[in-house]
């Protein structure tokens, strides 16, 4: 009885593990291992079970790990169709810059009064050279708009930021506040210490800006937002 | 368990995990691209995770 029984378990057994081999060389992630032992027949159909767990634990971690760069996969297409599509839209979103602004009344005539850009956290402002826009910080100060740019002595910076480099190339530009368009033109402020530290403060109680010494020393680009066609073209002053 | 196995067997049974892979990708970007909001709300979710990293 006792005989019977061990040939059925090892009936079984070798039935089962037969199975997983024949799948695993059927897909070939079963090698034979040396000094193994073997638990099957005579003719050789069964092999090594040692070898077919381990094989099997394996590709089950494969499996696991390929699942697992499914889900990461996703967020990582979901920002980059953002950012691929980003340039082709109207306008900048909260967390890529965008394309030509296109929406929106333009204003012209009598230059606005821009008391009310102190309640506005950010505008909108596209180069015509190139067509790309983004979010930026405003100010105004003394009836004039400002906007800055900063880390601009920082090679991360230079790189993230390449519009106040065009901008002094051809400061020709189209902001959007709060719905209007208005053609302005860039001109980087360097001098001029009654601006810098007046701009400055606006800033600072807007944003919690530093001060006038980033301006100065050149780590924080500070532009005008003149009037179209008063001869500026980006230059400095 | 037997059924994570089972799911794991049919996903990777010959080339279906290429197939899952590029549904997903194409999905993504379809839903992306069309469905109204899902950018902002992804730019969103983004931002919160920086502001909180910042913070």
């Amino acid at each position: 009885m006792g005989q019977m029984n061990g040939n059925l378990i090892d009936s079984l057994w070798n039935s089962r593990y037969a199975r997983i081999n024949s799948t695993l060389q059927r897909r070939g992630q079963w090698e034979p291992v040396d000094n193994e032992e073997v638990v099957g027949s005579e003719d050789g159909a069964v092999e090594p079970v040692a070898n077919a767990v381990a094989a099997g634990t394996t590709s089950n971690l494969r499996k696991v790990l390929v699942l697992v760069g499914v889900l990461v996969l996703i967020p990582v297409v979901a920002i980059g169709t953002l950012a691929l599509t980003s340039g082709s839209a109207d306008g900048p979103s909260a967390f890529f810059g965008g394309g030509e602004l296109v929406a929106g009344e333009l204003v012209t005539g009598a230059e606005p009064d821009w008391s009310f850009v102190g309640d506005v956290g950010t505008i909108e402002l596209q180069l015509l050279d190139p067509l790309r826009s983004r979010l930026i910080w405003v100010a105004d100060y003394e009836g004039k708009l400002y906007v800055v740019s900063g880390y601009m002595t920082n090679p991360i910076g230079r790189l993230w930021k390449r519009w106040p480099a065009q901008a002094e190339r051809d400061g020709r530009a189209v902001v959007r506040i709060e719905g209007k368009r208005y053609e302005r033109t860039l001109v980087r402020i360097l001098s001029g210490a009654d601006i810098l530290q007046g701009v400055s403060e606006e800033l600072g109680r807007k944003y919690g800006f530093g001060g006038p010494g980033g301006i100065e020393s050149g780590n924080v680009w500070l532009f005008e937002l003149a009037p179209r066609g008063m001869g500026t073209t980006g230059a400095s002053r | 368990m037997n059924k994570v196995q089972a799911l794991l067997d049919w996903v990777f049974e010959e080339n279906r995990v290429y197939w899952l892979i590029g549904g997903v990708v194409v999905g993504v970007a379809l839903v992306v691209l069309f469905l109204p909001g899902m950018g902002e709300s992804i730019e969103a979710t983004v931002l919160s995770w920086v502001g909180g990293w910042a913070s």
